[in-house]
């Protein structure tokens, strides 16, 4: 009886925590990046320059290099993901469907350090020498490594909730003669939709929270890329450069808004993500 | 009379089937016929092997892990017989000519609507107009069409469970299948709808010779025109429409087996 009374508050308390941390974080952000504000010096933030030793602290270039690598990969990602989820839950035989599985969850627990340095020799040389322009680091090479990275969440997201529509609608649909491939395209993905929604939310906020691969890969030039074999920076990355370099300056308060900004592009895409889904819904 | 009935060819042929799920022994050396315009029910207690006789016949068990089926499964399609089991027989096409309806109703988490139109364009590949046709005919057949009418998009789930399991029956229907394999199909329903259901069948296998599976002494009585009795996955005892009508024999077969 105790225990059953103790259960709701201590479900409130978790439930309390995790939203004071998130607004917590909010307002430290916001806190450190007043000083901006107060002396004018958002301005120089919001811009398209990067130069520091000249008084110029754009960080738009690294918001444009965040969003291009982040949706980059999930356009990469996401149609894969859904291939693999799709063809482990319907397609493959026992065994396969096994293997794949284990190959996905094993892809979740390979450190992104290890993608950034494997790429480094493996892909770089590659892109490097295919289009023969630049030096490898690039934002094609970035978005390759990462769509990789945030595969297996997709996937696993997704798979989830197909697991779920195929247990109640699998036989129902091979009772009335769909084939497998009829089935998933006129049953299972327009049923999914939700949970394919779920994982590409969270796929993003893997894809724009990751630091090492872009730092590693992207070339972390300062600018918008012209192509994508050019070098970019992202707001991690830019935030990890100047952090490791820089704690001097009275701009190291560019870095809280780049963090801010950070966030809130997050916390954008999170809404227009959800208000997408709402209209999907029958 | 009877006999006059019993003198067209058999739609569906059940040869010395037998059915292991995991080395398990689920059906054993069972034998039926299945003649146009009647309605053939297998009786018996749970886990007796009913509904996998049923899913044998559309190969509905293959949907469940190590399954192996053993003799011979024939229906008369257009008067041709088709082995079931011939690795040349296409599955899909079988399916659409072997219409279930199942024991929950299982209406897909779309519209009304979409759920009886679904399988007809994907499956026969139907323009929208002629689907639209073929479902108003269904949904009529199932005396559903005037309480639904007005609402064809709403979401099926919506439905009440007997008019769920109606829509399921138009479902099947719209297919016009060759014959009908029905797994207890009033076993989730209260008695109005169940009665209602019923009505249906005996009108239904005027055009459709459905095999039927039930554990309800009372509905066997109401629609079987015979009836085999299944015990641990094998046939013990059959009984024609005269034994059946004749409550003294057929309590003593019942009381027999269940």
């Amino acid at each position: 009886m105790d225990g059953a009374k103790l259960m709701p508050h201590l479900l409130r308390a978790a439930a309390l925590a995790c939203t004071a941390a998130a607004g917590g974080i909010l307002l430290v952000l916001i806190y450190l990046v007043l000083p901006l504000f107060t002396s004018g010096g958002w301005g120089s933030v919001i811009a398209w320059q990067w130069l520091p030793f000249q008084g110029r602290f754009g960080i738009l270039p690294m918001v444009v290099g965040t969003l291009l690598i982040a949706l980059g990969a999930l356009a990469v990602a996401t149609p894969l993901a859904v291939g693999v989820a799709c063809f482990v839950q319907v397609l493959a035989p026992g065994r396969i469907k096994g293997i794949c599985l284990a190959l996905v969850h094993y892809m979740t627990s390979i450190p992104t350090v290890i993608y950034g340095f494997v790429s480094i020799f493996l892909l770089v040389p590659l892109i490097r020498q295919w289009f023969d322009r630049g030096t490898g680091f690039s934002l094609a090479t970035a978005t390759i490594v990462l769509s990789l990275l945030i595969l297996p969440t997709i996937v696993l997201v997704l798979q989830a909730t197909l697991r779920e529509l195929d247990r109640s609608a699998r036989v129902t649909c091979a009772a009335l003669g769909f084939s497998r491939p009829a089935y998933i395209r006129h049953v299972l993905l327009p049923l999914c939709r939700r949970g394919l929604l779920a994982a590409v939310v969270l796929g993003f906020g893997r894809a724009v929270g990751d630091t090492l691969i872009s730092l590693m890969l992207a070339g972390n030039a300062p600018m918008v890329p012209a192509s994508p074999l050019d070098a970019t920076r992202t707001l991690t990355a830019h935030i990890a450069l100047v952090v490791a370099t820089d704690s001097q300056s009275t701009f190291y308060h560019s870095v809280f808004a780049a963090g801010l900004i950070l966030f809130l592009v997050m916390v954008l895409i999170q809404l227009i993500l959800r208000r997408l889904g709402g209209t999907f819904t029958p | 009379m009877e006999r006059m009935k019993r003198i067209p060819e058999p739609m569906l042929e059940i040869a010395d089937l037998s059915v292991r799920f995991a080395g398990k022994q689920v059906l054993e050396s069972v034998n039926l016929d299945l003649y146009p315009g009647e309605l053939v029910m297998a009786i018996g207690p749970s886990g007796s092997g009913k509904t996998t006789l049923l899913r044998a016949v559309n190969r509905l068990n293959e949907a469940y892990p190590h399954c192996n089926t053993r003799g011979q499964v024939r229906i008369r399609l257009a008067d041709r017989w088709w082995d079931i089991y011939a690795p040349s027989t296409p599955l899909a096409e079988l399916r659409l000519r072997v219409g279930m309806v199942f024991q929950h109703p299982n209406p897909l988490p779309f519209s009304i609507y979409k759920n009886v139109a679904l399988p007809l364009r994907i499956s026969l590949g139907m323009n929208p107009k002629e689907t639209l046709l073929r479902v108003q005919r269904a949904l009529e057949a199932v005396q559903l069409w005037s309480e639904v009418k007005d609402r064809l998009h709403d979401s099926a789930l919506t439905l009440s469970g007997g008019q769920q399991q109606r829509l399921c029956l138009a479902r099947v229907l719209a297919l016009e299948p060759a014959l009908l394999l029905l797994d207890e199909p009033t076993a989730s329903l209260d008695f109005k709808a169940t009665r209602h259901i019923e009505a249906l069948f005996q009108t239904l296998k005027q055009r459709y010779p459905i095999l039927a599976v039930t554990h309800n002494p009372g509905q066997m009585r109401r629609l079987a025109d015979r009836v085999m009795v299944l015990q641990d996955g094998r046939c013990v005892a059959a009984m024609s429409r005269p034994e059946i009508e004749d409550p003294e024999h057929s309590r003593r077969v019942m009381e027999a087996f269940f």
